[in-house]
């Protein structure tokens, strides 16, 4: 039985072989939309976690940011980056 | 625990609609009904919407008259519809038992209105069919499977109660631009025996991205009626309002089979959810996805990406430095010439001139401070450039690149996040690698950030490249960058190979946001923000440099020099201090006690450097000429005729030596004393070689 987009998407996270949501769609041959959508999933199921690429910012927050106050460099980011946890990782390898 | 599963509890017997007509007042909800693991439900619960609907008192429309509910994720227009049909006319209100808000309101529609588009068919009397139904509005689901309150909601009033109890409509708000993620819980309606209705919004959007839905073909691969609409110009309400009325009059559909097991169950969704995309959508963008996906592929190929990275990167700094190097001179002669001199001026007309105070302000306060203003339109283009690339889209793509070299070389991808936070400010970078899960990551990261080149940095590079490499100063700055990602590449790597040789990588993967034409809105109000955040903390960070520098440069190292105030720099703590630092710097080729100076000010602060400097030369000189002037003649002298392979080494001993206090107080506060301590111990060994390298090599070129 072929795998599922879910199974495509999450062996590519896996793979070490994809650096961008482009690469896993190249990869599995999925449409970008249907990709960022079971990404999105996998966010929200907790098997990956999103974090804003901003530059200047912590991922923690700025309620963790020793410099927030005066923060040179807060910057809404468009990018967000994306990597598997704990489990996520294990279960897909 | 929730809010509302903390909340009073009454018996479920006193759930139902009150004597007069209105709700009954529940305020509890039964934790055992809601998501999948599921227990007797001996307490009170949620009303269905049969039940909290089943009373006309003008919220609703009716014991009689169906209900219809609006579900869909955040965002896709589901209130709006909702004001569209109800004509706004809501009675908002925490759903009972929850603390979770909804709306419910009365959609009314025309007796004549015709149930088709057909236009020789006889189905036009609307008289057997409902004039009014209740209309309620759902909170933003994605899914039914979330724990969340809003979401557990839709799932228990749509699809958890008994048939009867059920409302008689669910409309599915789908978002056209991102289809494939409204119908995640489309896919989980249909395995439901629930009447359905496909309301696609957004149709603009997604046309703008190149994309359209064609409802009618996503109607067939979904298996229930579609329709497009545009509630905010009150577009399709008419098609929607036949569609609904058609699909109350029918049966429900029969329900797609459902793989319970959650991990295939969710896989088999989505490959329906794809069959459902690709069936339901006309992808008119693909030219452009195609042009997109060719830039990608250049962009980041292994090899020409760095090389496009690099010249770009190199660009900026040169049109930097280029461009503003005429404001800049003209700030310096501002603040050097007629600021200082009024401001003398003025303090000798208060009577206070020639003394500690004109000292103070004069050559402390005003040539500080105004060596930082002479930087602003320096660092005013620079965040420009570097928001506009941000915002174009190619900083994410130069992110994908940066964590394929660390990648590549074994260092963890999640700690490239902390990494690039630090090229704008070491402290937020340490604070970021909290996110780090392994305390083997966290500890490397930690060690690595004081290596990027902070903005702090950034100034001196500017003003050192200005004067020594004149138009090469772009260059001077952009290899000053470059050199810093080679740093953290090799100390992570020497790192490694003998501390922490078995380390576990995460993938990363960049989610990465279409190209855009950058707008002058976001782009000018993201410069305003970094440049006001840079001055601000500079200019605290200064002003209190500034008054601790005098202070040490008033006090007499010994006696004879004059009292306090009355020193001469050259005899005072200040320089005392950085003459006995001073001839650990002969390999180096900068050993001039005011150079030396500067670095022990940078140990506490880079920013303050530049004012420091001016403050040293306005005083010990006498006069406040051109700090440049006073730069280029020490290292000329330090170095014996090298100056530049003396400046070289300069900037690699700056970029690589402890960032600052504030970094080690970080560092401390992750890592604790120890670490931080070697990591000022490794900073200061790789700075000092890598400066004794570059000189002794560049003044033998």
């Amino acid at each position: 039985m072929t795998a599922g987009p879910l199974v495509r998407v999450r062996a590519a996270c896996a793979s070490r072989q994809c650096r961008s949501t482009a690469d896993i769609a190249r990869r599995t041959g999925l449409p970008a939309d249907v990709v960022a959508a079971v990404l999105d999933h996998l966010v929200a199921t907790g098997e990956l976690r999103a974090e804003a690429l901003v530059s200047g910012c912590p991922a923690t927050g700025c309620a963790a940011c020793p410099v927030a106050r005066s923060c040179p460099g807060v910057a809404p980011g468009r990018t967000r980056a994306l990597t598997l946890v704990g489990a996520g990782v294990e279960a897909a390898a | 625990m929730t809010p509302a599963e903390t909340a009073t509890v009454k018996p479920a017997t006193a759930v139902g609609p009150t004597p007069t007509g209105g709700p009954a007042p529940v305020t509890g909800i039964a934790p055992a009904r809601l998501g999948r693991q599921s227990a007797p439900a001996t307490g009170p619960t949620i009303l269905p919407v049969k039940q909290c609907c089943r009373v006309g008192d003008g919220r609703t429309a009716g014991p009689d008259e169906p209900i219809i509910v609006l579900a869909g994720a955040p965002n896709v227009g589901k209130s709006t519809l909702f004001n569209a049909l109800t004509g706004a006319r809501a009675t908002m209100g925490n759903w009972p038992g929850t603390t979770v808000e909804t709306a419910r309101g009365v959609w009314r529609h025309r007796a004549s209105q015709p149930v088709c588009d057909c236009q020789d068919c006889d189905c036009r009397p609307s008289d057997q069919r409902p004039r009014q139904a209740t209309v309620i509005d759902l909170p933003g689901a994605y899914s039914l499977d979330s724990q969340l309150p809003d979401e557990r909601l839709t799932r228990e009033l749509v699809v958890d109660p008994p048939a009867d109890e059920a409302p008689d409509l669910v409309v599915a708000l789908v978002d056209a631009a991102h289809l494939a993620r409204s119908l995640f819980l489309v896919s989980q309606l249909r395995e439901h025996a629930v009447r359905l209705v496909l309301a696609v919004t957004m149709g603009d959007i997604a046309r703008d991205h190149g994309l359209t839905v064609d409802a009618e073909a996503l109607a067939k691969a979904v298996g229930v009626p579609a329709v497009a609409v545009d509630p905010r110009r009150r577009e399709g309400l008419g098609d929607l309002a036949r569609t609904m009325l058609a699909a109350i009059a029918a049966p429900a559909p029969e329900p797609r089979p459902r793989v319970e097991d959650a991990q295939p169950g969710d896989d088999e969704r989505f490959a329906w959810i794809a069959r459902a995309v690709e069936r339901g959508t006309e992808d008119l963008g693909r030219a452009s996805v195609r042009r997109a996906d060719k830039v990608d592929r250049l962009i980041l190929h292994p090899v020409a990406g760095p090389i496009i990275f690099l010249a770009l990167m190199w660009a900026v700094f040169e049109i930097t430095t280029t461009a503003a190097a005429p404001l800049q001179d003209g700030l310096d002669q501002l603040f050097s010439g007629p600021v200082s001199n009024g401001a003398a001026h003025l303090l000798g007309w208060l009577g206070l001139g020639g003394g500690w105070v004109e000292g103070l302000v004069v050559d402390g306060l005003i040539a500080g401070v105004g060596s930082l203003l002479t930087f602003v339109p320096l660092m005013t283009l620079m965040f420009i450039l570097l928001a506009l690339l941000e915002d174009s889209g190619y900083l994410a793509r130069a992110a994908v690149l940066t964590d394929r070299v660390m990648g590549a070389l074994g260092l963890p991808g999640r700690a490239f996040l902390p990494i690039v936070v630090g090229f704008g400010c070491n402290v937020p970078g340490i604070a970021a690698t909290r996110s780090l899960p392994n305390a083997k990551h966290r500890l490397l990261t930690v060690l690595l950030i004081p290596f990027t080149s902070c903005t702090a940095r950034l100034t001196v590079f500017v003003m050192l490249g200005s004067v020594f490499f004149d138009r090469w100063a772009g260059t001077a700055v952009f290899l000053s960058y470059v050199a810093s990602i080679g740093l953290v590449v090799l100390v992570g790597l020497a790192l490694r190979s003998t501390l922490w040789r078995r380390l576990p990588a995460d993938p990363l993967i960049i989610d990465l946001p279409p190209y855009q034409t950058p707008t002058i809105r976001l782009t000018a109000a993201v410069t305003w923000v970094r440049l006001k955040g840079f001055l601000q903390t500079a200019s605290g960070i200064i002003v209190a440099t500034v008054v601790v520098v005098w202070l040490l440069q008033s006090v007499p190292l010994g006696a004879g020099g004059g009292g306090f105030g009355e020193v001469a720099v050259a005899d005072s703590l200040y320089g005392g201090l950085a003459r006995w630092v001073a001839p650990l710097f002969s390999w180096t080729g900068f050993d001039q006690w005011q150079t030396v100076a500067a670095l022990i000010v940078g140990f506490v602060a880079k920013e303050a450097v530049i004012s420091s400097w001016a403050q040293t030369y306005a005083i010990a000189e006498d006069n406040t000429g051109l700090l440049a002037e006073h730069v280029r003649a020490a290292f000329e002298q330090s170095s014996g005729g090298h100056p530049v392979a003396a400046v070289a080494a300069f900037m690699a001993f700056f970029l690589a030596y402890t960032p600052c206090v504030a970094t080690l107080a970080a560092q401390k506060r992750e890592v604790g004393w120890k670490w931080t301590g070697f990591g000022v111990a490794l900073q200061l060994v790789v700075a000092f070689g890598l400066a004794v390298i570059v000189f002794q090599i560049g003044s033998r070129l």
